[in-house]
């Protein structure tokens, strides 16, 4: 998979494939709400954070992105209008994130 | 005219094609036809067509409908016709909700939905925006047959036209049962809805442990009201214990268990958002899964929805309010609305959660059906009084009904006051009088900047300032309510 920190190409039901890479961080959102909860959040280049929900994993806890936290991911998936489903993703070794 | 349901052949046909259209219009006809042994005169109103439109003087909804023709269109439809139901045929690709700007949007405290897709606008009086203050009086009983996103064949359409027109109310002790599932961090709220509602909470399901599994005779009870966790694009809903949201329902697993007119008011985030399956591995939304599975009734939320965790608030009232109603023999469309008139009715103003909730729930299913038939008082059972009133005695009874609820929503746009949100600092008595509580609170007060809005039509000048603050885990908030630059009242709120 590139490294690019941006890219898009294909199409699935949710809209164009596009490639995020950043930093695997978790905060509280939709606070106050019924929804509020710790969020998986990709910090990207910009200063955009974007909510992450992984194909087919509990949109409230997922253990398997959690253990990554902290971590530099390259993600693949579609943006919907408020979380990026992840379809597939990398980890890339700290010394590759010149962008995150 | 009884009800009118407003149909958009043109993206019928543009989703379906022109054979199913004309299955449509044979199962419209059909519905038609129940009605009118019901008491009920139905007439379908082809919006998109300027010769249907004309009379009414107002233009076609156009060949790609738009939320603001639609509003323009129905209306009109109201002014002339005084209908009792308004149907809306179909879902928001076929028929467009309103999109309201959200009033708890934005700012420390704001949700990440800038817009709440809404059926409200079509209920109230009030012309086209998509300002959600100017929809605080609905007077109009209208819901929402829908169809399923995305779909290629009109199946569930047709399903829920043909199960509309097959329905028959029941007796009040066809729903003595209930089926109440709630998170279980969330169970006191919960167990206060279903007393308030049903007189008990003995039967209360909690998530965890219980779920997703449920099988028939844990659904067979008429009545739901689900209290739990709900995602966007989600077939799910899920409980939660802590940090721990495991699934407390699947969409796919109530298939052949959910018994035929159930009545489901649902609380969760999203608990009624109609999305294409095909975003969610071809899994449906809840929503319309419990009614293609017998259900005559649900009512969600199109978004994130609020509640508090012990006490009842915003989703808990209008959810239970609804189900009151149905269980007092309302139709299922007149059970929201007065659901939403003693929801806004009952504050002197909505604070911005309230507004969104007030907005983003919504009603599917036919509003003119009636659960809970009611036995009528004697005299209405001698054959004197059915002969005297053998064709007018439903449509008069209702016309009497209707008028005292016009009345309501039109006395509550007129009277609520609006939110309108503010630079304005609070007042230095405000300020030092909140500063103690702040403390007490364990809010350090100088980190913590409050949100304002103006109380725009109460009397003399009143302002909210909304403090919020985490606190070890909880998130804390602190209502402060000014007015003429003197504390008139303080709340203080838990969050989940």
């Amino acid at each position: 998979m590139p490294a690019d920190a941006q890219e898009k190409d294909d199409m699935t039901p949710g809209g164009p494939v596009e490639r995020l890479r950043g930093r695997l961080c978790r905060e509280r959102v939709e606070v106050g709400s019924k929804s509020e909860r710790l969020a998986l959040l990709l910090a990207v280049a910009g200063g955009e954070r974007v909510v992450l929900r992984r194909s087919g994993a509990n949109p409230f806890r997922d253990p398997e992105l959690e253990s990554l936290e902290g971590q530099v991911l390259i993600v693949e998936g579609e943006r919907r209008a408020r979380y990026f489903l992840v379809r597939r993703y990398l980890v890339c070794n700290d010394d590759d994130a010149s962008s995150d | 005219m009884d009800k009118l349901v407003i149909v958009h052949r043109g993206a019928l046909r543009a989703k379906y094609g022109a054979s199913a259209l004309a299955k449509i219009d044979a199962a419209l006809k059909a519905l038609a036809t129940a009605d009118k042994r019901r008491g009920i005169d139905t007439l379908v109103v082809a919006v998109d067509l300027a010769s249907t439109m004309r009379p009414y003087g107002v233009a076609p909804v156009p060949a790609r409908p738009d939320a603001k023709s639609l509003k323009g269109a129905i209306d009109a439809l109201a002014h002339a016709r005084l209908p009792h139901y308004f149907v809306l045929l179909g879902g928001p690709d076929l028929l467009p909700m309103v999109p309201l700007k959200n009033p708890a949007h934005g700012g420390e405290l704001g949700d990440s939905d800038q817009r709440v897709p809404s059926d409200l606008p079509y209920a109230c009086e009030a012309a086209y925006s998509t300002d959600p203050n100017r929809f605080l009086g609905p007077t109009r009983v209208v819901g929402r047959l829908p169809d399923l996103p995305g779909a290629k064949k009109p199946d569930l359409l047709l399903q829920l036209i043909r199960a509309a027109a097959r329905h028959k109310g029941l007796p009040r002790d066809a729903f003595a049962d209930s089926f109440g599932l709630s998170a279980e961090v969330w169970q006191a709220s919960t167990r206060l809805s279903l007393t308030n509602t049903f007189g008990h909470a003995d039967r209360l399901r909690l998530s965890p442990p219980d779920g997703p599994k449920w099988t028939k005779a844990d659904l067979a009870p008429r009545m739901h009201f689900i209290n739990c966790h709900g995602a966007e694009d989600m077939p799910e809903y899920y409980g939660q214990r802590g940090e721990d949201f495991p699934v407390s329902m699947r969409s796919a697993l109530l298939r052949d268990r959910v018994t035929a007119g159930t009545v489901v008011a649902a609380e969760c985030c999203y608990g009624a958002q109609l999305f294409d399956p095909a975003l969610a591995d071809g899994d449906w939304p809840m929503a319309l899964r419990y009614l293609a599975d017998g259900a005559c009734a649900f009512l969600g939320s199109t978004t994130v929805a609020y509640g508090p965790s012990d006490g009842n608030g915003s989703a808990d009232l209008i959810c239970q309010y609804f189900l009151q109603r149905v269980l007092a023999g309302a139709s299922l469309g007149r059970a929201l609305l007065e659901a939403r008139q003693k929801f806004a009715g009952e504050r002197t103003h909505l604070d911005p959660m309230d507004l969104k909730t007030l907005g983003q729930f919504y009603l599917l299913g036919d509003p003119s059906l009636q659960p809970v038939a009611g036995p009528g008082h004697a005299l209405s059972r001698t054959k004197a009084f059915r002969k005297a009133f053998a064709s007018i005695e439903d449509r008069g009874v209702r016309g009497l009904r209707r008028e005292r609820l016009e009345r309501e929503g039109r006395n509550l746009a007129r009277s609520l006051p609006r939110l309108l949100p503010t630079d304005a600092a609070p007042a230095k008595a405000v300020v030092e009088a909140v500063r103690p509580m702040l403390k007490e609170s364990g809010i350090e007060a100088e980190r913590c900047s409050p949100i304002s809005y103006r109380i725009a039509g109460a009397p003399g000048q009143r302002t909210i300032h909304l403090y919020k603050a985490w606190v070890g885990q909880r998130l804390l908030a602190l209502i402060a309510t000014e007015q003429d630059g003197r504390l008139l009242h303080v709340r203080r709120m838990h969050a989940r």
